[in-house]
């Protein structure tokens, strides 16, 4: 009896991980469609309005998600005019984000890249950036779009026989 | 409440100005109510126009007349300041640019100057921001005092035309002018005040609320045109007075003609040195010999925020001062 508890617990962990995992590739579709929105937000903004970054980030940060602290955070330091650079702030700020870690490397670069891009430029040259970037992004989240049926359901039968494997093994 | 008026000022300036700078001119102690203008060019002096005269900066955060000892202006602190002066945010400020300014928090005007990019149609935009030219706005509370009896007559308001070259105040007397209508005052009701704010100067307008008091009864059109902005204030707003700052084009003076031809009353101040000095002028100069306007007001040369005299529409002189003293007083309306 307690054999079969305990190879029902070992069997739910792994389906837990599993379903973590899921979770991980779900959580990251769902942010980088995030960025695309703000990415289309400030395109918007800079041509409609060309409302400053300082403006622009504050509205941001009322649409809270996984983003929100970031774009409040990044208004505060740009407030303070404290000598650092704006791609500073903005690595500073990433850093910050709990679920920062469900991006890959490359998700992590173009938004880096957004950041060293953001705000220097004359009008045209900025929305023509903020053009190229939504485009990359675009292909990533479609990309991070088609394979999440496939890995989610990878993820969870690999996860679900690995636990019964393992029972099996422990019993 | 005037030493919170001073640091607001302090800290206006020293928000936009780059860390190193920053502190430096901490370590100053300036009074920022003396201080007119900072200069800032790569790879020369730091200077400071105080109390109407030039100083440079030393390493220890002295004024001092000798440059040799100033401290020089970096190319990294320009960068970081004109970051500070943006918001982060160059194209926010492209049309600005293309005018050689842009008006910060506070109405302080900064002058730019590095390479500029033409095409066909003219300025296009500015790169290698190299000069600055950082120049404070004094809101100076009352300073229309002396003239208000003369831009009014029997209770009614004359077509007004304050004159002087850059750096004498005239923005700022025409800042209390309009307070002072705005308000209303002995003798005479409060009017609706429509003000043109190219610049941002007047009202210095922070998201959308003036940062400098034009009075309870004024609409400020924020950085638009004075051409269009004369014309939408007056088909939207009906003002009882228009004033627009730095006037000088045919465009200019048309919308002028305009306004005073729909009955409002019109203030508005032009660069110059004298009335005939407007009268030489090739558009601006036939509104003055058609004595479409009532009074001017002549600011004392060299001295700033001075009043030198007031003339009416045939040149005829009702106040002269001399070193802001009052001299003669013709005729007091």
């Amino acid at each position: 009896m307690l054999k079969l508890f305990g190879a029902c617990l070992v069997v739910c962990g792994c389906s837990g991980l599993g379903w973590y995992a899921v979770m991980g590739y779900a959580t990251r579709i769902h942010m980088l469609g995030e960025v695309e929105q703000a990415l289309y937000f400030l395109y918007g903004e800079i041509e409609y309005s060309g409302s400053d970054m300082i403006e622009l980030l504050d509205k941001l940060s009322l649409r809270g998600g996984y983003f929100g602290s970031f774009w409040s955070g990044m208004a505060e330091c740009l407030q303070k005019c404290d000598g650092q650079r704006f791609s500073e702030h903005w690595q500073q700020e990433i850093k910050k984000i709990p679920e920062i870690r469900n991006l890959k490397e490359e998700d992590l670069g173009l938004f880096l890249e957004v950041g060293e891009n953001l705000g220097n430029m004359d009008r045209y040259t900025q929305l023509h950036t903020l053009e190229i970037f939504q485009e990359r992004l675009h292909s990533i989240t479609g990309q991070a779009r088609a394979e999440y049926r496939e890995k989610a359901k990878v993820s969870m039968v690999v996860s679900v026989t690995a636990g019964c494997l393992l029972a099996l093994l422990l019993i | 409440m005037k030493q919170t008026v001073k640091e607001k000022k302090a800290e206006e300036i020293y928000r936009i100005l780059a860390l190193p700078l920053r502190k430096l001119l901490k370590a100053c102690q300036l009074d920022f109510s003396r201080l007119q203008e900072i200069r800032l060019r790569i790879g020369a002096p730091l200077l400071v126009v105080y109390d109407g005269k030039e100083h440079f900066i030393d390493s220890r955060g002295m004024l001092s007349r000798d440059g040799s000892r100033s401290v020089t202006v970096s190319r990294e602190q320009l960068r970081e300041t004109m970051e500070y002066i943006s918001n982060y945010s160059m194209y926010a400020f492209e049309e600005e640019l293309k005018q050689g300014y842009i008006t910060v928090q506070g109405g302080h005007r900064v002058g730019v100057a590095g390479k500029m990019i033409w095409e066909k149609q003219g300025a296009k935009n500015m790169k290698h921001i190299s000069f600055l030219n950082i120049r404070l706005a004094h809101e100076v509370i009352g300073c229309s005092d002396r003239v208000l009896p003369y831009v009014m007559q029997a209770g009614r308001l004359c077509h007004t035309l304050i004159i002087s070259p850059p750096r004498c105040g005239k923005t700022t007397l025409l800042r209390d002018l309009i307070r002072q209508l705005s308000n209303g005052g002995k003798g005479f009701a409060g009017m609706t005040v429509g003000v043109v704010d190219e610049r941002s100067e007047l009202g210095a307008c922070y998201l959308g609320i003036p940062q400098n008091d034009l009075g309870c009864r004024t609409d400020i059109l924020d950085g638009c045109p004075k051409v269009q902005g004369m014309m939408m204030l007056v088909r939207s707003m009906a003002p009882q007075v228009i004033a627009v700052d730095e006037v000088g084009s045919r465009e200019d003076v048309e919308a002028m003609e305009y306004v005073m031809n729909c009955g409002i009353f019109l203030l508005a101040t032009v660069h110059g040195n004298s009335i005939d000095d407007i009268k030489n002028k090739p558009v601006l100069g036939r509104l003055v010999r058609e004595r479409v306007f009532e009074r001017y007001i002549l600011m004392a040369p060299g001295l700033v925020g001075k009043i030198g005299s007031v003339f009416d529409e045939r040149g005829s002189i009702l106040l002269s001062c001399q070193e802001g003293r009052e001299i003669r007083d013709v005729e007091a309306c």
